[in-house]
Protein backbone atom coordinates (compact mmCIF):
# COMPACT_ATOMS: atom_id res chain seq x y z
CA UNK A 1 0.00 0.00 0.00
CA UNK A 2 0.88 3.67 -0.78
CA UNK A 3 2.01 5.22 2.56
CA UNK A 4 3.25 8.18 1.74
CA UNK A 5 4.21 10.79 -1.66
CA UNK A 6 6.57 13.31 -1.01
CA UNK A 7 6.80 15.74 -3.74
CA UNK A 8 8.74 19.37 -4.06
CA UNK A 9 9.42 21.84 -6.38
CA UNK A 10 6.61 20.68 -8.60
CA UNK A 11 3.79 22.79 -10.04
CA UNK A 12 1.94 23.89 -6.89
CA UNK A 13 3.93 21.29 -4.61
CA UNK A 14 6.77 22.46 -2.19
CA UNK A 15 7.47 20.27 0.41
CA UNK A 16 4.27 18.47 0.17
CA UNK A 17 3.71 15.41 1.94
CA UNK A 18 1.00 13.25 1.17
CA UNK A 19 0.07 10.00 3.10
CA UNK A 20 -2.59 8.41 2.34
CA UNK A 21 -5.08 5.24 3.66
CA UNK A 22 -6.96 2.09 1.88
CA UNK A 23 -10.04 4.43 -0.19
CA UNK A 24 -9.09 8.07 -0.73
CA UNK A 25 -11.41 11.01 -1.75
CA UNK A 26 -9.42 14.11 -2.47
CA UNK A 27 -11.70 16.86 -2.64
CA UNK A 28 -11.15 20.94 -2.67
CA UNK A 29 -11.87 23.92 -4.71
CA UNK A 30 -10.39 24.08 -9.00
CA UNK A 31 -6.96 24.35 -9.35
CA UNK A 32 -5.68 23.17 -5.38
CA UNK A 33 -3.77 20.18 -7.30
CA UNK A 34 -5.57 17.16 -6.68
CA UNK A 35 -5.19 16.17 -10.14
CA UNK A 36 -1.39 16.90 -9.93
CA UNK A 37 -0.93 14.26 -7.42
CA UNK A 38 -1.81 11.66 -9.63
CA UNK A 39 -0.17 13.17 -12.59
CA UNK A 40 3.16 12.56 -10.71
CA UNK A 41 2.87 9.31 -9.72
CA UNK A 42 2.01 8.77 -13.74
CA UNK A 43 5.61 10.51 -14.29
CA UNK A 44 7.12 8.71 -11.73
CA UNK A 45 5.81 5.22 -13.52
CA UNK A 46 6.48 7.01 -17.30
CA UNK A 47 10.19 7.34 -15.92
CA UNK A 48 11.11 4.12 -14.32
CA UNK A 49 8.90 1.77 -15.73
CA UNK A 50 8.48 2.34 -19.27
CA UNK A 51 11.90 3.93 -19.97
CA UNK A 52 10.50 7.62 -20.96
CA UNK A 53 13.52 10.25 -20.64
CA UNK A 54 13.54 12.34 -17.76
CA UNK A 55 13.31 15.89 -19.69
CA UNK A 56 10.29 13.80 -21.10
CA UNK A 57 8.66 13.42 -17.90
CA UNK A 58 9.95 16.23 -15.43
CA UNK A 59 10.40 19.02 -17.94
CA UNK A 60 11.59 22.21 -16.35
CA UNK A 61 9.07 24.32 -17.16
CA UNK A 62 7.06 21.93 -14.53
CA UNK A 63 9.10 23.52 -11.51
CA UNK A 64 7.42 25.48 -9.21
CA UNK A 65 6.65 29.01 -11.11
CA UNK A 66 8.14 30.99 -7.90
CA UNK A 67 10.90 28.73 -6.68
CA UNK A 68 14.44 29.16 -7.86
CA UNK A 69 15.94 26.17 -6.79
CA UNK A 70 16.84 24.34 -9.92
CA UNK A 71 16.54 20.85 -8.28
CA UNK A 72 13.15 18.63 -7.52
CA UNK A 73 12.32 15.55 -5.33
CA UNK A 74 9.79 13.02 -4.98
CA UNK A 75 9.73 10.13 -3.03
CA UNK A 76 7.11 7.36 -2.47
CA UNK A 77 6.90 4.90 0.53
CA UNK A 78 4.86 1.76 0.07
CA UNK A 79 4.13 -0.93 3.11
CA UNK A 80 3.75 -4.46 1.89
CA UNK A 81 3.71 -6.99 5.17
CA UNK A 82 4.74 -4.56 7.78
CA UNK A 83 8.53 -3.89 5.50
CA UNK A 84 8.68 -0.44 4.02
CA UNK A 85 10.10 0.10 0.76
CA UNK A 86 11.19 3.86 -0.75
CA UNK A 87 11.82 5.27 -3.33
CA UNK A 88 13.81 8.72 -4.05
CA UNK A 89 14.14 10.69 -7.21
CA UNK A 90 16.07 13.91 -7.41
CA UNK A 91 15.92 15.90 -10.41
CA UNK A 92 18.26 18.71 -11.75
CA UNK A 93 17.34 21.47 -14.12
CA UNK A 94 20.76 23.13 -13.92
CA UNK A 95 21.45 25.76 -16.28
CA UNK A 96 24.01 25.34 -18.68
CA UNK A 97 26.54 28.15 -20.08
CA UNK A 98 23.95 29.33 -22.83
CA UNK A 99 21.37 30.06 -20.57
CA UNK A 100 19.54 26.48 -21.69
CA UNK A 101 18.60 24.03 -19.11
CA UNK A 102 19.74 20.21 -18.70
CA UNK A 103 17.34 18.01 -16.51
CA UNK A 104 19.14 15.18 -15.50
CA UNK A 105 18.73 12.36 -12.97
CA UNK A 106 21.05 13.72 -9.84
CA UNK A 107 19.99 10.49 -7.80
CA UNK A 108 17.40 7.39 -7.80
CA UNK A 109 17.52 5.00 -5.16
CA UNK A 110 15.35 2.32 -3.90
CA UNK A 111 15.20 1.20 -0.08
CA UNK A 112 14.24 -1.86 1.71
CA UNK A 113 14.02 -1.40 5.13
CA UNK A 114 16.16 1.34 4.81
CA UNK A 115 18.90 -0.84 3.05
CA UNK A 116 19.72 -0.48 -0.79
CA UNK A 117 18.18 -2.25 -3.86
CA UNK A 118 19.64 0.25 -5.81
CA UNK A 119 21.28 3.42 -6.05
CA UNK A 120 22.14 5.76 -9.02
CA UNK A 121 24.33 8.33 -8.54
CA UNK A 122 26.77 11.18 -10.85
CA UNK A 123 25.67 8.68 -13.55
CA UNK A 124 26.55 5.69 -12.10
CA UNK A 125 24.49 2.41 -11.26
CA UNK A 126 25.14 0.40 -8.40
CA UNK A 127 22.63 -2.65 -7.94
CA UNK A 128 22.23 -4.31 -4.69
CA UNK A 129 20.90 -8.26 -4.32
CA UNK A 130 18.01 -9.16 -2.09
CA UNK A 131 20.46 -9.54 0.77
CA UNK A 132 21.63 -6.17 0.45
CA UNK A 133 25.40 -6.92 -0.51
CA UNK A 134 26.71 -4.96 -3.39
CA UNK A 135 26.08 -6.25 -7.15
CA UNK A 136 27.22 -4.91 -10.38
CA UNK A 137 28.19 -1.45 -10.85
CA UNK A 138 28.10 0.65 -13.93
CA UNK A 139 28.02 3.74 -15.80
CA UNK A 140 25.15 4.76 -16.94
CA UNK A 141 23.26 8.11 -18.53
CA UNK A 142 21.44 10.67 -15.92
CA UNK A 143 18.75 11.50 -18.94
CA UNK A 144 16.83 8.13 -18.17
CA UNK A 145 16.10 5.50 -15.41
CA UNK A 146 17.57 2.22 -15.70
CA UNK A 147 14.96 1.12 -13.58
CA UNK A 148 13.04 0.78 -16.86
CA UNK A 149 15.86 -2.30 -18.04
CA UNK A 150 16.08 -4.35 -14.40
CA UNK A 151 15.78 -7.81 -15.60
CA UNK A 152 14.43 -10.27 -12.77
CA UNK A 153 17.10 -12.94 -11.33
CA UNK A 154 17.02 -14.68 -8.45
CA UNK A 155 19.13 -12.18 -6.62
CA UNK A 156 16.70 -9.31 -7.24
CA UNK A 157 13.06 -10.31 -6.15
CA UNK A 158 12.49 -7.62 -4.16
CA UNK A 159 13.38 -5.03 -5.80
CA UNK A 160 11.72 -6.18 -9.22
CA UNK A 161 8.33 -6.77 -6.65
CA UNK A 162 8.70 -3.00 -6.17
CA UNK A 163 8.82 -2.02 -9.56
CA UNK A 164 6.04 -4.39 -10.18
CA UNK A 165 4.12 -3.00 -7.58
CA UNK A 166 4.58 0.31 -9.06
CA UNK A 167 3.63 -1.20 -12.88
CA UNK A 168 0.11 -1.71 -11.41
CA UNK A 169 -0.41 1.49 -10.25
CA UNK A 170 -3.53 2.59 -12.54
CA UNK A 171 -4.58 6.52 -13.27
CA UNK A 172 -7.88 7.46 -14.96
CA UNK A 173 -9.39 10.49 -16.27
CA UNK A 174 -12.27 9.31 -18.14
CA UNK A 175 -12.90 11.20 -21.54
CA UNK A 176 -15.95 9.92 -23.83
CA UNK A 177 -14.90 11.64 -26.73
CA UNK A 178 -11.85 9.83 -26.70
CA UNK A 179 -12.97 6.88 -25.56
CA UNK A 180 -15.25 6.95 -28.71
CA UNK A 181 -12.54 8.01 -30.89
CA UNK A 182 -10.77 4.86 -29.87
CA UNK A 183 -13.83 2.71 -30.62
CA UNK A 184 -12.05 0.94 -33.67
CA UNK A 185 -8.48 -1.49 -32.67
CA UNK A 186 -5.63 -1.83 -34.72
CA UNK A 187 -4.12 -4.03 -32.45
CA UNK A 188 -3.92 -5.75 -28.20
CA UNK A 189 -3.04 -3.33 -25.45
CA UNK A 190 -2.62 -4.92 -22.56
CA UNK A 191 -3.52 -1.78 -20.04
CA UNK A 192 -6.19 1.00 -20.46
CA UNK A 193 -5.18 4.58 -21.27
CA UNK A 194 -5.70 7.69 -18.47
CA UNK A 195 -8.46 8.81 -21.17
CA UNK A 196 -9.79 5.44 -22.22
CA UNK A 197 -8.67 6.00 -25.75
CA UNK A 198 -7.56 2.97 -26.40
CA UNK A 199 -10.82 0.66 -24.94
CA UNK A 200 -11.34 -0.93 -27.86
CA UNK A 201 -7.89 -2.36 -28.13
CA UNK A 202 -7.74 -3.30 -24.54
CA UNK A 203 -11.04 -4.88 -24.72
CA UNK A 204 -9.61 -7.18 -27.64
CA UNK A 205 -6.90 -8.00 -25.38
CA UNK A 206 -8.93 -9.22 -23.02
CA UNK A 207 -11.41 -11.14 -25.35
CA UNK A 208 -8.20 -13.19 -26.25
CA UNK A 209 -6.52 -13.25 -22.49
CA UNK A 210 -9.35 -13.28 -20.05
CA UNK A 211 -13.07 -14.60 -21.77
CA UNK A 212 -14.41 -14.79 -18.40
CA UNK A 213 -13.40 -11.66 -17.24
CA UNK A 214 -15.73 -10.49 -20.33
CA UNK A 215 -18.67 -12.30 -19.41
CA UNK A 216 -18.88 -11.21 -16.09
CA UNK A 217 -18.26 -7.42 -17.51
CA UNK A 218 -21.30 -8.70 -19.76
CA UNK A 219 -23.02 -9.61 -17.30
CA UNK A 220 -22.78 -6.86 -14.74
CA UNK A 221 -23.09 -4.25 -17.59
CA UNK A 222 -26.82 -6.16 -18.49
CA UNK A 223 -27.81 -4.78 -15.37
CA UNK A 224 -26.46 -1.16 -15.20
CA UNK A 225 -27.43 -0.32 -18.67
CA UNK A 226 -30.87 -0.29 -20.65
CA UNK A 227 -31.11 -2.82 -23.33
CA UNK A 228 -27.36 -3.98 -23.24
CA UNK A 229 -26.46 -7.26 -24.28
CA UNK A 230 -22.67 -7.36 -25.31
CA UNK A 231 -19.96 -5.94 -26.78
CA UNK A 232 -18.02 -7.53 -29.87
CA UNK A 233 -15.08 -6.82 -31.89
CA UNK A 234 -15.67 -7.01 -35.94
CA UNK A 235 -13.14 -7.05 -38.63
CA UNK A 236 -13.10 -3.51 -40.45
CA UNK A 237 -9.86 -5.17 -43.25
CA UNK A 238 -6.59 -5.50 -42.28
CA UNK A 239 -6.14 -5.83 -38.41
CA UNK A 240 -8.26 -3.35 -37.64
CA UNK A 241 -11.84 -4.16 -36.08
CA UNK A 242 -14.44 -1.88 -34.44
CA UNK A 243 -15.75 -2.67 -31.39
CA UNK A 244 -19.91 -2.75 -31.25
CA UNK A 245 -22.68 -3.20 -28.69
CA UNK A 246 -25.25 -5.37 -29.16
CA UNK A 247 -28.65 -4.09 -27.49
CA UNK A 248 -32.05 -5.49 -27.50
CA UNK A 249 -35.35 -3.89 -26.87
CA UNK A 250 -39.06 -4.22 -26.98
CA UNK A 251 -39.91 -3.23 -29.91
CA UNK A 252 -36.74 -5.43 -32.15
CA UNK A 253 -35.76 -8.59 -31.79
CA UNK A 254 -32.96 -10.02 -31.48
CA UNK A 255 -30.43 -7.41 -30.68
CA UNK A 256 -29.27 -5.17 -32.86
CA UNK A 257 -25.49 -3.83 -33.26
CA UNK A 258 -24.19 -0.39 -32.47
CA UNK A 259 -20.91 0.88 -33.20
CA UNK A 260 -19.06 1.78 -29.84
CA UNK A 261 -19.18 5.87 -31.38
CA UNK A 262 -23.07 6.02 -31.35
CA UNK A 263 -23.24 5.65 -27.63
CA UNK A 264 -23.94 8.74 -25.42
CA UNK A 265 -21.00 9.58 -23.22
CA UNK A 266 -22.08 8.39 -20.26
CA UNK A 267 -22.87 4.51 -21.53
CA UNK A 268 -19.28 4.19 -22.79
CA UNK A 269 -17.71 5.87 -19.27
CA UNK A 270 -19.93 3.26 -17.25
CA UNK A 271 -18.05 0.47 -19.74
CA UNK A 272 -14.84 1.41 -19.33
CA UNK A 273 -15.36 2.05 -15.45
CA UNK A 274 -16.77 -1.58 -14.94
CA UNK A 275 -14.06 -2.73 -17.23
CA UNK A 276 -11.85 -1.37 -15.32
CA UNK A 277 -13.41 -3.06 -11.98
CA UNK A 278 -13.49 -6.29 -13.59
CA UNK A 279 -10.22 -6.27 -15.68
CA UNK A 280 -7.53 -4.39 -13.94
CA UNK A 281 -9.39 -4.13 -10.38
CA UNK A 282 -8.10 -7.71 -8.93
CA UNK A 283 -4.43 -7.00 -10.19
CA UNK A 284 -4.11 -3.37 -9.11
CA UNK A 285 -1.95 -2.28 -6.44
CA UNK A 286 -3.38 1.06 -6.67
CA UNK A 287 -6.46 2.01 -8.69
CA UNK A 288 -6.54 6.62 -9.09
CA UNK A 289 -9.40 7.67 -10.67
CA UNK A 290 -10.27 11.67 -11.30
CA UNK A 291 -14.01 12.50 -11.12
CA UNK A 292 -15.52 9.06 -12.15
CA UNK A 293 -19.13 10.47 -12.07
CA UNK A 294 -18.72 12.42 -15.06
CA UNK A 295 -21.48 11.98 -17.86
CA UNK A 296 -23.08 9.11 -15.40
CA UNK A 297 -26.44 9.43 -14.53
CA UNK A 298 -27.09 10.13 -10.50
CA UNK A 299 -28.66 6.25 -10.09
CA UNK A 300 -25.65 5.02 -11.28
CA UNK A 301 -22.81 6.58 -9.55
CA UNK A 302 -23.17 4.46 -6.25
CA UNK A 303 -23.66 1.05 -7.38
CA UNK A 304 -20.09 1.34 -9.28
CA UNK A 305 -18.85 2.65 -5.82
CA UNK A 306 -19.88 -0.10 -4.09
CA UNK A 307 -18.22 -2.37 -6.18
CA UNK A 308 -15.30 -0.55 -5.41
CA UNK A 309 -15.73 -0.56 -2.05
CA UNK A 310 -15.83 -4.33 -2.44
CA UNK A 311 -12.04 -4.76 -3.42
CA UNK A 312 -11.35 -4.28 0.39
CA UNK A 313 -7.73 -5.00 0.03
CA UNK A 314 -7.09 -3.02 -3.01
CA UNK A 315 -5.91 0.71 -2.51
CA UNK A 316 -7.94 3.71 -3.63
CA UNK A 317 -7.55 7.02 -4.78
CA UNK A 318 -10.88 9.08 -5.84
CA UNK A 319 -10.85 13.05 -6.84
CA UNK A 320 -14.54 13.82 -7.33
CA UNK A 321 -17.11 17.27 -6.77
CA UNK A 322 -20.09 15.25 -6.81
CA UNK A 323 -22.12 15.14 -3.57
CA UNK A 324 -23.10 11.11 -4.61
CA UNK A 325 -19.81 10.24 -4.17
CA UNK A 326 -18.51 12.91 -1.46
CA UNK A 327 -21.16 11.75 0.47
CA UNK A 328 -20.35 7.63 0.10
CA UNK A 329 -16.83 8.19 0.26
CA UNK A 330 -16.70 10.43 3.75
CA UNK A 331 -16.90 7.23 5.14
CA UNK A 332 -13.53 6.35 4.39
CA UNK A 333 -10.42 9.13 4.71
CA UNK A 334 -11.00 12.64 2.77
CA UNK A 335 -7.99 14.82 2.08
CA UNK A 336 -8.73 18.40 1.46
CA UNK A 337 -6.29 20.64 -1.11
CA UNK A 338 -6.25 24.17 -0.35
CA UNK A 339 -4.08 26.86 -2.04
CA UNK A 340 -4.05 30.78 -1.01
CA UNK A 341 -3.94 32.41 -4.59
CA UNK A 342 -2.04 30.82 -6.15
CA UNK A 343 0.53 29.57 -3.70
CA UNK A 344 1.26 26.27 -2.84
CA UNK A 345 -1.02 23.56 -2.17
CA UNK A 346 -1.80 22.36 1.49
CA UNK A 347 -3.18 19.50 2.46
CA UNK A 348 -5.54 18.12 5.52
CA UNK A 349 -7.27 15.39 6.27
CA UNK A 350 -11.02 16.12 7.25
CA UNK A 351 -13.15 15.53 10.09
CA UNK A 352 -17.11 16.01 9.31
CA UNK A 353 -19.58 17.36 11.72
CA UNK A 354 -22.99 16.27 12.05
CA UNK A 355 -23.99 19.39 14.17
CA UNK A 356 -27.06 20.69 11.74
CA UNK A 357 -27.89 17.82 10.29
CA UNK A 358 -25.48 18.55 7.33
CA UNK A 359 -24.39 16.09 4.92
CA UNK A 360 -20.49 15.90 3.99
CA UNK A 361 -20.87 17.34 0.40
CA UNK A 362 -23.64 20.00 1.85
CA UNK A 363 -20.79 21.04 4.33
CA UNK A 364 -18.06 21.38 1.52
CA UNK A 365 -20.48 23.23 -0.56
CA UNK A 366 -20.66 25.65 2.19
CA UNK A 367 -17.32 26.05 2.99
CA UNK A 368 -17.95 24.67 6.70
CA UNK A 369 -14.86 22.48 6.55
CA UNK A 370 -11.07 22.66 6.79
CA UNK A 371 -8.82 24.41 8.98
CA UNK A 372 -9.13 28.13 7.96
CA UNK A 373 -13.17 28.01 8.45
CA UNK A 374 -12.31 25.94 11.96
CA UNK A 375 -13.81 28.99 14.57
CA UNK B 1 -42.83 -13.01 -8.51
CA UNK B 2 -44.16 -9.67 -6.63
CA UNK B 3 -41.63 -6.26 -7.00
CA UNK B 4 -38.59 -6.53 -5.62
CA UNK B 5 -38.55 -4.22 -2.72
CA UNK B 6 -36.41 -1.44 -2.84
CA UNK B 7 -33.86 -1.29 -0.21
CA UNK B 8 -32.29 2.17 1.73
CA UNK B 9 -29.21 0.75 4.15
CA UNK B 10 -28.75 3.23 6.84
CA UNK B 11 -25.59 2.31 8.80
CA UNK B 12 -22.57 3.54 10.69
CA UNK B 13 -19.77 2.50 8.95
CA UNK B 14 -18.51 0.49 5.92
CA UNK B 15 -17.52 -2.94 7.74
CA UNK B 16 -21.44 -2.77 8.40
CA UNK B 17 -22.14 -1.73 5.04
CA UNK B 18 -19.91 -4.42 3.25
CA UNK B 19 -21.74 -6.96 5.75
CA UNK B 20 -25.63 -5.67 5.44
CA UNK B 21 -25.14 -4.67 1.71
CA UNK B 22 -24.63 -8.27 0.78
CA UNK B 23 -27.53 -9.13 2.73
CA UNK B 24 -29.71 -6.77 1.19
CA UNK B 25 -29.27 -7.84 -2.26
CA UNK B 26 -31.18 -10.69 -1.16
CA UNK B 27 -33.66 -8.08 -1.45
CA UNK B 28 -32.61 -5.68 -3.98
CA UNK B 29 -29.82 -6.43 -6.42
CA UNK B 30 -29.33 -2.65 -6.00
CA UNK B 31 -29.95 -1.72 -2.62
CA UNK B 32 -29.01 2.08 -1.59
CA UNK B 33 -26.71 3.07 1.15
CA UNK B 34 -26.64 6.26 3.74
CA UNK B 35 -23.28 5.93 5.29
CA UNK B 36 -21.95 8.10 8.58
CA UNK B 37 -19.01 10.52 7.55
CA UNK B 38 -15.86 9.08 9.39
CA UNK B 39 -14.45 11.03 12.28
CA UNK B 40 -17.67 12.64 13.18
CA UNK B 41 -17.43 11.08 16.75
CA UNK B 42 -20.53 9.33 17.31
CA UNK B 43 -21.55 7.23 14.15
CA UNK B 44 -24.92 6.03 16.11
CA UNK B 45 -25.84 9.02 17.11
CA UNK B 46 -25.82 9.79 13.34
CA UNK B 47 -27.80 6.60 12.37
CA UNK B 48 -30.08 7.36 15.08
CA UNK B 49 -30.53 11.32 13.59
CA UNK B 50 -30.92 10.19 10.33
CA UNK B 51 -33.49 7.70 11.05
CA UNK B 52 -36.35 9.81 11.47
CA UNK B 53 -36.02 11.38 7.93
CA UNK B 54 -35.76 8.02 6.65
CA UNK B 55 -39.09 6.14 8.39
CA UNK B 56 -40.86 9.36 7.37
CA UNK B 57 -39.86 8.70 3.42
CA UNK B 58 -40.29 5.26 4.24
CA UNK B 59 -43.76 5.89 5.07
CA UNK B 60 -44.06 8.17 2.38
CA UNK B 61 -43.66 6.04 -0.34
CA UNK B 62 -45.01 2.78 1.26
CA UNK B 63 -46.72 2.33 -1.51
CA UNK B 64 -43.28 2.22 -4.05
CA UNK B 65 -42.18 -1.11 -2.02
CA UNK B 66 -39.27 0.88 -0.26
CA UNK B 67 -37.39 -1.27 2.52
CA UNK B 68 -35.41 0.61 5.20
CA UNK B 69 -32.61 -1.55 6.63
CA UNK B 70 -31.12 0.33 9.66
CA UNK B 71 -27.91 -1.13 11.73
CA UNK B 72 -26.50 0.03 14.84
CA UNK B 73 -23.86 -1.63 17.32
CA UNK B 74 -25.07 -2.89 20.06
CA UNK B 75 -22.03 -2.26 21.95
CA UNK B 76 -22.53 -2.71 25.51
CA UNK B 77 -25.82 -0.92 25.13
CA UNK B 78 -27.35 -4.31 23.39
CA UNK B 79 -30.01 -4.55 21.37
CA UNK B 80 -33.13 -3.50 23.10
CA UNK B 81 -31.77 -0.71 24.28
CA UNK B 82 -30.69 -0.03 20.94
CA UNK B 83 -34.28 -0.16 19.50
CA UNK B 84 -35.97 1.90 22.00
CA UNK B 85 -33.31 4.78 21.53
CA UNK B 86 -34.71 4.70 17.61
CA UNK B 87 -38.33 4.39 18.97
CA UNK B 88 -37.28 7.51 21.15
CA UNK B 89 -35.75 9.50 18.21
CA UNK B 90 -38.33 8.99 15.93
CA UNK B 91 -41.06 10.27 18.73
CA UNK B 92 -39.24 12.92 19.67
CA UNK B 93 -38.89 14.15 15.66
CA UNK B 94 -43.45 13.82 15.93
CA UNK B 95 -43.43 10.70 14.45
CA UNK B 96 -45.29 7.30 15.28
CA UNK B 97 -42.58 4.84 16.13
CA UNK B 98 -42.02 1.64 14.21
CA UNK B 99 -45.05 -0.57 13.36
CA UNK B 100 -44.70 -3.96 12.52
CA UNK B 101 -46.25 -3.80 9.60
CA UNK B 102 -43.56 -1.58 8.66
CA UNK B 103 -41.00 -3.00 5.90
CA UNK B 104 -38.19 -1.57 8.43
CA UNK B 105 -35.54 -3.39 9.58
CA UNK B 106 -33.41 -2.63 12.42
CA UNK B 107 -30.35 -4.97 13.17
CA UNK B 108 -28.09 -4.78 16.18
CA UNK B 109 -24.83 -6.85 15.50
CA UNK B 110 -23.75 -6.99 19.46
CA UNK B 111 -21.29 -6.30 20.53
CA UNK B 112 -20.28 -4.90 16.98
CA UNK B 113 -20.46 -6.27 13.36
CA UNK B 114 -16.60 -7.82 13.96
CA UNK B 115 -18.44 -10.42 16.89
CA UNK B 116 -20.54 -11.77 14.19
CA UNK B 117 -17.82 -11.92 11.82
CA UNK B 118 -15.81 -14.30 13.98
CA UNK B 119 -18.71 -16.04 15.21
CA UNK B 120 -19.87 -16.67 11.69
CA UNK B 121 -16.26 -17.96 10.31
CA UNK B 122 -14.48 -19.21 13.26
CA UNK B 123 -15.22 -22.40 15.66
CA UNK B 124 -15.55 -21.70 19.02
CA UNK B 125 -17.65 -20.09 21.43
CA UNK B 126 -17.87 -16.52 21.21
CA UNK B 127 -19.85 -13.77 23.25
CA UNK B 128 -21.43 -10.68 22.61
CA UNK B 129 -19.16 -8.72 25.53
CA UNK B 130 -15.60 -9.43 24.53
CA UNK B 131 -14.71 -7.34 21.63
CA UNK B 132 -12.73 -8.83 18.47
CA UNK B 133 -12.75 -5.72 16.69
CA UNK B 134 -9.21 -6.24 16.06
CA UNK B 135 -8.94 -9.66 15.24
CA UNK B 136 -10.97 -10.36 12.28
CA UNK B 137 -9.17 -10.57 8.55
CA UNK B 138 -10.35 -8.75 5.24
CA UNK B 139 -10.77 -12.91 4.25
CA UNK B 140 -13.16 -12.97 7.43
CA UNK B 141 -14.88 -9.60 6.05
CA UNK B 142 -15.36 -10.85 3.07
CA UNK B 143 -16.72 -14.36 3.63
CA UNK B 144 -18.79 -14.03 6.53
CA UNK B 145 -21.96 -12.65 4.58
CA UNK B 146 -21.79 -15.67 2.12
CA UNK B 147 -21.86 -18.09 4.87
CA UNK B 148 -24.57 -16.07 7.19
CA UNK B 149 -26.91 -15.75 4.07
CA UNK B 150 -25.84 -19.86 3.11
CA UNK B 151 -26.51 -20.79 6.51
CA UNK B 152 -29.29 -19.69 9.12
CA UNK B 153 -27.23 -21.36 12.18
CA UNK B 154 -24.16 -20.23 11.22
CA UNK B 155 -24.34 -16.97 14.15
CA UNK B 156 -26.30 -18.40 17.04
CA UNK B 157 -25.82 -14.88 18.55
CA UNK B 158 -28.96 -13.44 19.70
CA UNK B 159 -28.61 -10.66 18.21
CA UNK B 160 -28.10 -12.10 14.77
CA UNK B 161 -30.95 -14.31 15.59
CA UNK B 162 -32.86 -11.03 16.50
CA UNK B 163 -31.29 -9.84 12.74
CA UNK B 164 -32.77 -12.85 11.26
CA UNK B 165 -36.43 -11.89 12.12
CA UNK B 166 -36.08 -8.56 11.34
CA UNK B 167 -35.37 -8.79 8.40
CA UNK B 168 -38.93 -10.69 7.46
CA UNK B 169 -40.44 -7.70 7.69
CA UNK B 170 -39.45 -6.72 4.34
CA UNK B 171 -41.22 -8.82 2.25
CA UNK B 172 -42.07 -11.91 4.73
CA UNK B 173 -38.92 -14.06 3.77
CA UNK B 174 -36.02 -14.84 6.21
CA UNK B 175 -32.41 -14.05 4.27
Amino acid sequence: MLTRLYIDNFACFVNFEFRPARTNLLIGDNGTGKTTVLEVLGHIIDLNRLGISVETCFPFYRRTAWDNRDKQTFEIEVEHESELFKYILEIDHAKGPSETRTTTIAREEVTHEGKPLFRFAQGRVELYKDDYSRGPSFEFSNKRSFLANIEQSSENNKLVWFLSWLGRIWRFHLDPASIKRGGVSQGETTGISVLGDNFSSFYRHLMQDQPQVTERIKEELGSVISGFDHMRLQPLGDRSKGLFVEFSSAERTPVYPLPFSFLSDGQVVLIVLYTILHALGERSTLLCIDEPDNFVALREIQPWLQRLSDRREAQAIIISHNPEVIDYLAADTTFLFTRRGSGLTRLEEVNFSYEGGLKASEQIARGLIGSRNAG
Amino acid sequence: MPDRVRVLLLCEDRDQENFFRRICRRFDKRPRVRIAPRGIGSAERWVRENFADELKAQRKYAQERVGLVVVVDGDVQGVAARKKQLDDAAINAGLQKRKKSERVAICVPTRNIETWVVAICRDGDFNETDDYKQTVTPEEYRKAPRIWLGNENACPLPSCLDARQEFTRLDGQRP
